[in-house]
């Protein structure tokens, strides 16, 4: 008996365009919508009888529209592009996080008619990453260095426990991403998270932005001002460079410290506050204290809980993740599709000191990413002075091909070149030998282990 | 608008002639302002995606009385209206042609409403602390009027289509 094929319908495009769960929808030469499958309608919240005929960036609503619109490329080029991750603003105002592929829309003579774009949502896929993520980071600090563990892990008791913090760290090593991932563990998360630059801000203005003043305490003074510590009434006010201050405006700050009560300039009633205060320094108080530049009173005061913030130099091991985090932030918010950094760029950077910490990494990513618009991050994009400051060693392909080199000539050596035992020895099979022999160029004696070999035929 | 006869200042996030599509990536404000109802002088200033605080002391050092752009995220919503910006979101189209429907007396948006948000929330402006602007404007919104959101100091939302 003879089996009947079963003839596809003349619409199976068309079935499976909407059966598939990517976003599909193309556009002619002005940008107008001209299909729009149905998960498009599902991920975007646009129903498709309003997408047809729009300007795609009306429906579609990426980052990636105004800036560097990946499909603009592909219609400019006529090339197509896989996987570019970014988000889109779908008609809930949520942020949807996914991936874009696009293609020239061509007809059977090539001639482009338009293009296609493909995109999947990736929302549960990101909630993943987050979650993975989620073990080696606390609020938003990253990292994997048993250092900062230590800290992720006595961070929660401390954020309850409302004590005065002392934050201390070289410059560029989040503190005050510390004293925020404080603040937001604590009971007063709902309320205000202020942060103020003590060592920025000569006594008068520090003590007018702190405290307030009232209607004519000076020139100017029209109305009321209230200060950082009304502001952040019942939250939390990081006083960072606090190793700055003067001597005279520490006793001012003391007293708040010790009778949390404060006097706006000009005013005559002394104010409740209800802050928890952290400091923060980039200076060894101690040492100050011993140089009579820190009061002592102070110190006690403020050095109830010390968290020591580690340098990048300390935690290397943290520069993949960070890097990593950078090309993600950045290509969020330049509309980028970087996919992440070359091997001899990452082992620039892990060689760098870092005198400026974190902050100099994300400066680093900063500038690649003005050089660096997709693709990887190389060599060429990364600043100048990481390349001069160290000798370059052979690229790491060259450096595991020499030594892959000589394994193979020692094993073969043992072996008084015998290719059978050589290959025993080193676990591969002997075509592989054959294929690694060929390919590194080894020259072998006329004799081997197992047979004698004439050069000329 | 409100108060004709004063000069006030509206600010649109702008892509070319365009309204920007995400306000959350826009690059370039456009301030134009209102004198005695008629559109004056316009002038433009360059945006940092990076830096949304910059935007809200911007919209605030210039005295803007209402914001225009496109899809704006749940994120950035509640920091304009914790701001208490009036913000008209969720508009496309030529930036001249929705400033002069603004001016109009019983502006008609339903042109310039994105596609996909003139039958959701997103237009009519689902507020925080479980109140909805839908109580206040439904009907009109509806018929092609987007909503305008607008929080007063007490927290409380206050603002609904004209």
């Amino acid at each position: 008996m003879k089996k009947k094929k079963a003839a596809l319908p003349a619409n199976a495009t068309e079935i499976i365009l909407e059966s598939i769960s990517d976003g599909v929808f193309t556009v002619d030469h002005e940008w107008r919508i001209t299909s729009f499958n149905r998960a498009a309608e599902e991920i975007t919240g646009t129903p498709r009888r309003e997408a047809i005929g729009r300007f795609c960036w009306e429906v579609f609503r990426s980052n990636m529209c105004e800036g560097d619109c990946v499909l603009r490329r592909t219609m400019k080029e006529g090339t197509t592009h896989v996987s570019t991750s970014t988000y889109i603003i779908n008609s809930e105002k949520r942020r949807v996080p996914i991936s874009i592929s696009t293609a020239p829309l061509k007809n059977e003579q090539g001639d482009i008619l338009g293009g296609v774009e493909t995109f999947r949502d990736n929302t549960v896929v990101e909630e993943l990453r987050r979650e993975l993520r989620s073990s080696f980071q606390q609020g938003d600090m990253v990292s994997r260095s048993p250092l900062m563990k230590k800290i992720f892990t006595v961070l929660p008791r401390i954020a309850e426990s409302d004590s005065t913090v002392l934050i201390e760290g070289e410059t560029g090593t989040g503190k005050e991403i510390l004293a925020k991932a404080l603040h937001d563990l604590s009971p007063r998360r709902v309320k205000p998270f202020v942060a103020i630059n003590c060592g920025a801000l000569p006594d008068t203005l520090l003590e007018s932005e702190l405290f307030g003043y009232k209607a004519g305490a000076f020139t100017n003074a029209v109305k009321d001002k209230p200060g950082y510590f009304a502001i952040a009434d019942g939250g939390t006010i990081l006083l960072d460079e606090v190793g700055e201050i003067s001597p005279a405006f520490q006793v001012k700050l003391l007293r708040v410290l010790e009778e949390r009560e404060f006097q706006p300039l000009g005013g005559v009633d002394r104010q409740r506050t209800d802050v928890r205060i952290i400091a923060a320094t980039n200076r060894d108080l101690a040492e100050l204290l011993d140089q009579g530049e820190f009061r002592q009173d102070l110190f006690y005061r403020i050095n109830i809980v010390r968290l020591q913030l580690p340098p990048l130099r300390e935690r290397k091991e943290d520069i993949p993740l960070l890097t990593e985090r950078f090309i993600d932030k950045m290509n969020r918010l330049r509309g980028k599709a970087v996919t992440g950094i070359d091997e001899e760029a990452m082992w620039l950077l892990m060689r760098h000191d870092y005198p400026g910490n974190i902050r100099e990494l994300e400066n680093i990513i900063e500038h690649a990413f003005i050089l660096c618009s997709r693709g990887k991050v190389g060599v060429s994009h990364l600043p100048a002075y990481l390349l001069t400051a160290i000798p370059r060693p052979a690229p790491l392909r060259e450096a595991h091909d020499l030594s892959e080199k000589e394994v193979l000539l020692e094993a073969l050596r043992r072996n008084d070149y015998n290719r059978l035992a050589a290959a025993r020895e080193l676990g591969i099979h002997k075509s592989t030998l054959f294929r690694k022999i060929r390919k590194f160029k080894i020259a072998l004696p006329a004799v081997d282990g197992r047979s004698t070999r004439s050069n000329s035929p | 608008m409100e108060q004709k006869g004063a000069v006030q200042k509206i600010a649109v996030t702008v892509w070319g002639h365009r309204v920007s599509p995400v306000f959350d990536s826009a690059r370039t404000l456009l301030i134009a302002e209102l004198v005695n109802g008629h559109l004056g002088r316009m002038s433009t200033l360059e945006l940092d995606p990076e830096n949304p605080f910059q935007l809200m002391q911007l919209l605030r050092a210039q005295n803007i009385a209402v914001l225009i752009c496109g899809a704006v995220s749940q994120d950035s919503a509640i920091m304009l209206e914790n701001a208490e910006f009036e913000v008209i979101p969720f508009i496309a189209g030529d930036v001249r042609t929705v400033l002069e429907t603004l001016i109009q007396d019983n502006p008609e948006w339903t042109e310039f409403i994105m596609p996909g948000c003139n039958r959701k929330i997103c237009c009519r402006g689902k507020i925080r602390r479980g109140s909805e602007l839908t109580s206040h404007l439904p009907e009109d919104h509806q018929n092609g009027k987007p909503d305008r959101l607008r929080v007063n100091a007490a927290g409380e939302n206050s603002g609904g289509s004209e």
